[in-house]
């Protein structure tokens, strides 16, 4: 029961955002998306905790972690979807050899440069602010929490053995 | 059902295949040269789902813990897949890990992970994807490409990404006259 809940639950989630709340600007941005969902899960993971705990409800620990399930399959398709529709580099590079087939012309490269460029002043920016790099003397360094995120990176690309990124 | 999960319960299997598939997406992924990490990962993660729904199949009746492993093991998956794609492309992720082997000004920072490189990676990646084609034109966008664009415009503007949606939208337009 917990788990058809779930999912009526999700899909009313979705159809609220598709009908409404997708039209408001706070929805628009990526912070405001994520906390969307995360306080979503959250509330449903309160919600199922204490039903369980309270008894009122038939319904037992697998179903509640079925019912997190639910949602964070829900919550990780949507915000992967939502990220890629928001215009990354590859899509940027795809948008223009459309627009001007060869990719080989100085404007397109002076266009692509500029983009590359400005991606990686704004994420050394959103690094600094997530506090995983920091200003040490002229250099740039990891902070210890950027270090075990750099120790967690490496050993996700070790596994599925990836030579090239970014 | 007590919590944690004991003795047989299903759920303790689901670690044991998640693992099972991640072994075997490791052998693929350093053995195999062809293809890539998401289809490998198809290969083994689907390898593994099977083999966790045949043992709940056999062993339980299909009920909420039959239910939830499945689910649980999906969510595990999906997570893990987003995981790769992410340090695949992402572009903090590679100039974190840039930093993890040396301390660098922002004007090494240029050079290590300078824009150009960025394209030609890029580039060469939508290739192997089908979405470019390379000739000795230079590169050009596959079918494959046109309708991702344009799925993705269309999504765009169902989000409210304003501005990719506006530069999609008359590209798509563009494509039909």
């Amino acid at each position: 029961m917990i788990l058809a809940a779930a999912l009526i639950y999700v899909l009313g989630h979705f159809l609220l955002y598709a009908f409404w709340l997708r039209k408001l600007d706070v929805f628009q941005e990526e912070k405001g998306i994520f906390r969307l969902h995360l306080f979503s899960a959250v509330a449903l993971a309160l919600v199922a905790f204490a039903l369980v705990m309270s008894g009122s409800v038939e319904t037992d620990w697998p179903g509640v972690l079925g019912a997190l399930s639910v949602h964070g399959i829900y919550s990780v398709s949507f915000l992967e979807v939502w990220s890629l529709s928001q215009g990354g580099y590859s899509l940027s590079i795809l948008k223009r050899a459309a627009e001007a087939p060869g990719l080989c012309d100085s404007e397109s490269l002076a266009l692509l440069t500029a983009i590359g460029d400005e991606k990686r002043g704004n994420r050394l920016e959103a690094l600094r602010s997530l506090q995983l790099i920091e200003n040490r003397q002229q250099s740039i360094v990891l902070t210890p929490a950027g270090r075990l995120c750099c120790f967690v990176f490496r050993g996700v690309a070790w596994t599925a053995n990836l030579r090239s990124l970014g | 059902m007590s919590f944690p999960p004991q003795g047989d319960s299903l759920l303790l299997w689901v670690p044991v295949y998640l693992i099972a598939a991640l072994a075997f997406h490791v052998l693929l992924c350093h053995l195999v040269r062809r293809g890539g990490a998401f289809a490998k990962f198809l290969l083994a993660g689907g390898t593994g789902g099977l083999g966790l729904a045949l043992h709940t199949f056999l062993r339980h009746q299909a009920d909420t813990e039959v239910a939830a492993g499945l689910l649980v093991y999906a969510l595990a998956c999906e997570f893990y897949i987003f995981l790769f794609s992410m340090v695949s492309s992402s572009i903090s992720v590679s100039l974190l890990l840039i930093l993890g082997r040396n301390h660098a000004t922002p004007q090494d920072l240029e050079m290590l992970y300078s824009s150009h490189g960025m394209i030609v990676r890029r580039m060469e990646k939508l290739v192997t994807s089908g979405l470019l084609s390379q000739s000795e034109g230079g590169y050009e966008i596959t079918e494959q490409g046109r309708r991702l664009v344009h799925v993705l415009g269309r999504l765009s503007t169902f989000f409210g990404h304003v501005n990719a949606g506006a530069g999609i939208a008359s590209q798509a337009r563009r494509t039909t006259l």
